[in-house]
């Protein structure tokens, strides 16, 4: 194909039936619709001389309708 | 924005515990960009130093964000009638530093979150006070 790529977007109805998530991360989103763009950074550092046991803040049980 | 607006209907919202740079909306909005910046700072015993809670004392606060690859040019064009968008029952338990949660169209969307995380322990972390015992 010859010269620059195109591409043509038709924005149409939208119809989702049911959203159910548990947890999403650092530089997380939860879109049902439309944007231009979409950019999204994280960093995560944790030093080596760290020692990780256990939850730091642990969260609740979800209840239990929510429980997957 | 893609379209000029939309018209949203949605059953139900329900969100336990979002994050820094939260953004929970229905609706239309233009450019948003939410960053957090976060410094988690745990000790088994209480030594700390003068400076390590300061982002200027960590060289990841301020390294430059990851440049795009070059790709070649491609045009795009979007758009069409207003369109409904029509959501049944929606449940999050939890998101994090940069959230966003939308229904609805918008215009760009960049959001940036930098976690630095020490914890130095040799047994379990102490438990957590509870709301009800403050």
């Amino acid at each position: 194909m010859n010269g620059p790529a195109w591409m043509k977007v038709v924005n149409g109805p939208v119809t989702v039936g049911s959203v159910r998530i548990v947890g999403i991360t650092s530089s997380a989103s939860l879109l049902i619709g439309d944007t231009d763009s979409l950019t999204l950074y994280s960093f995560f550092d944790t030093p080596p001389e760290s020692v990780v046991v256990g939850p730091i803040a642990p969260l609740p049980s979800p209840p239990e309708e929510d429980v997957i | 924005m893609t379209v000029d607006w939309r018209l949203v209907r949605a059953e139900s919202l329900k969100v336990v515990n979002m994050f820094h740079g939260a953004v929970m909306q229905v609706g239309d909005n233009g450019v948003s960009n939410p960053w957090d910046w976060s410094i988690a700072l745990q000790r088994a015993i209480p030594d700390f130093y003068g400076d390590e809670t300061r982002f200027a004392s960590y060289s990841l606060f301020f390294r430059p964000l990851p440049a795009w690859l070059p790709a070649p040019d491609v045009g795009t064009e979007s758009g069409g009638p207003p369109a409904e968008i029509r959501v049944g029952p929606v449940k999050v338990i939890t998101a994090s530093a940069s959230i966003l949660i939308r229904i609805g169209c918008s215009g760009g969307h960049s959001a940036e979150s930098r976690i630095l995380h020490i914890r130095q322990y040799n047994g379990p972390p102490p438990p957590t006070v509870s709301a009800a015992d403050r």
